[in-house]
């Protein structure tokens, strides 16, 4: 949870994109490592989307089997306790 | 939502529910499957339950409306799940990010606006209940009579709205543990009633109890029963994203979401649902039937747990739906945290006063109205993200949101997406009427809400395919470099 330091002051965890563009718009030292850092997380983001991978059709079968197979065969149950 | 500062079990945090500035680094996210589990199921365990779990009451006795719920939660969370989970865990992104891909930028406000008028909306029931709570109180002990009762109950929901106002002011430090709390309490609350029940009323009485007012056709009855769930399950769909982005895998959210937002729902609903049976008046509301069913010592410290649940729930929609506000507005705006805390609060206070029983009575129907405008959005989401983008985002793209992004598409707007929409929900709208609940064929085949999504991520996906190659180049060529895969 972020949460607000303050009352009257907008959420910001300790280097989050809120907290690092306030900076730099007060210092303007500060806007090109803030600019590193975000190019930085998206760069580490979309290499950690490579290594978990799509959505495998397994995993699509496993889920339809946990939800509308296990959910219709409780239905079918309902429909027959009626 | 991000959820990035506490991140243990013991620490559950509050889900920052509409959007954030960046996506969840891969170091932060450490969630278990436990952490996130708990989280899920606070979100969905509150007293809501009881209410959702009446209305079924009303077309399906105990046995085929407790299957029926489960079944139906089940369902529903295939939707959200297809629809948000592999995208945000993938990239670390809340719900309200992920439409930004179909919607467009500026279009991603229309997820916004649905996610905060949802909160608004169960915030009201949660104080109407707690105020309906506070009355029974003061009416079952003597203190004011019965013809105080709406004035006690709307006084009571407004000081409650006033409490948890001044309660946020200072932050919400103290929240980190209210979400546990609250689902103990609910716990507690439905197993203490489903007591109260079983020995006051009798399991025999309310199994052979009959629905409150079935249509003729017992398939009309089931349908409905599936799409109040499914539509009760879509309602989550704010939190969702919020809870998944910390975890470091899809696979590790599944039994999380299964378990933690469906189940819980439907289990404690058949709380309520059996309580409607045997108190055909009550809707499934403790408030209305506990002191007649247990007395003052029974009755009592249950309305006050009531009263604390319901804080605490309204706390966690309030906080989540004022950082959203301040999030939307952006930092140089520097919108007070009490701006924002009044957007969030004085609409609900205007309801509980004005409009308490029209709201109260009708939930069936305000579940309804959120599935008209989630389910069309989940099916264009589904569209989009499997069919359309191969499941390959552009993180830096989720946070441009300058017109050279891939995501502006038109002025900010992906017209095609909206269309699809408008389609869905007129669908919704000719199937079931969320307001009369009057239906059309094949509503007891299909439901509302998955047709409704189906169709529009069919012409999602039609209409883009036949959208001028610079529009496709421009808002999916990228994503054809990324995945390798043609649009």
């Amino acid at each position: 949870m972020t949460t607000p330091s303050q009352p009257g002051t907008p959420d910001a965890a300790p280097g989050s994109a809120t907290t690092l563009r306030g900076n730099s718009a007060q210092r303007s030292e500060n806007q090109e490592p803030a600019l590193n850092d975000l190019n930085a997380l998206y760069d580490a983001v979309e290499r950690e989307a490579a290594t978990i991978g799509p959505f495998a059709r397994l995993d699509l079968v496993y889920l339809l089997l946990v939800t509308v197979g296990v959910g219709g065969l409780i239905l079918m149950i309902a429909v027959w306790s009626a | 939502m991000s959820g990035r500062g506490t991140e243990s079990a013991g620490h559950k945090p509050i889900p920052d529910i509409l959007t954030s500035a960046r996506p969840t680094a891969p170091g932060e996210r450490r969630w278990s499957q436990l952490a996130a589990l708990g989280l899920s199921a606070s979100a969905a365990m509150a007293t809501w339950c009881f209410l959702v779990g009446g209305y079924v009451a009303y077309y399906l006795g105990a046995v085929p409306g407790a299957l029926t719920m489960i079944a139906g939660g089940l369902i529903g969370i295939l939707i959200i799940y297809l629809a948000l989970v592999p995208a945000t865990t993938r990239y670390g992104i809340e719900s309200i990010v992920s439409t930004r891909p179909v919607l467009g930028h500026h279009g991603a406000w229309f997820g916004i606006g649905v996610a905060g008028l949802i909160l608004i909306g169960w915030n009201s029931i949660l104080l109407i209940f707690l105020g309906r709570a506070a009355a029974e109180i003061f009416i079952s002990t003597g203190v004011l009579g019965e013809g105080s009762r709406d004035a006690v109950a709307a006084v009571a929901a407004v000081l409650g709205a006033a409490l948890i106002w001044g309660l946020l002011r200072k932050g919400s430090e103290r929240m980190k543990k209210v979400g546990f709390w609250i689902a103990l309490i609910v716990t507690l609350l439905a197993l203490w009633i489903m007591y109260a029940l079983a020995s006051g009323v009798g399991m025999q009485t309310i199994l052979d109890a009959e629905p409150l007012a079935p249509a003729d056709s017992t398939l009309w009855n089931f349908t409905v029963g599936i799409e109040i769930m499914v539509a009760s399950i879509l309602s989550w769909w704010p939190y969702v994203g919020g809870i998944t982005q910390n975890l470091s895998s899809t696979r590790k959210a599944f039994w999380p979401v299964i378990l933690g937002l469906s189940l819980p729902l439907s289990v404690i609903s058949i709380v309520g649902l059996m309580a409607a049976l045997a108190f055909p008046d009550s809707g499934g509301d403790p408030t209305s039937y506990i002191v007649d069913l247990g007395g003052l010592s029974f009755g009592v410290p249950v309305l006050i747990f009531i009263m604390l649940a319901n804080i605490g729930t309204v706390m966690i929609g309030a906080y989540s739906l004022s950082h959203g506000i301040q999030q939307m507005t952006g930092p140089r705006v520097r919108l007070p945290w009490n701006g924002s805390l009044a957007m969030t609060l004085v609409p609900v206070m205007i309801i509980v006063v004005l409009i308490p029983d029209l709201f109260y009575d009708n939930i069936g129907s305000i579940l309804a109205i959120a599935a008209v405008a989630l389910a069309p959005l989940c099916g264009v989401q589904i569209a989009d993200y499997y069919f359309l983008r191969h499941q390959a985002l552009d993180v830096r793209a989720l946070y441009d949101s300058s017109p050279h992004s891939p995501y502006y598409f038109v002025k900010g707007v992906n017209p095609v997406a909206f269309v699809s929409m408008v389609a869905g929900f007129f669908l919704y709208l000719y199937l079931l009427d969320p307001i009369t609940y009057v239906s059309n064929t094949p509503f007891e085949y299909l439901t509302a809400s998955i047709p409704a999504a189906a169709l529009s991520a069919v012409l999602h996906y039609g209409l883009t395919s036949v959208m001028p190659a610079s529009f496709r180049e421009r808002a999916y060529g990228g994503t054809r470099r990324r995945s390798g895969a043609g649009v």
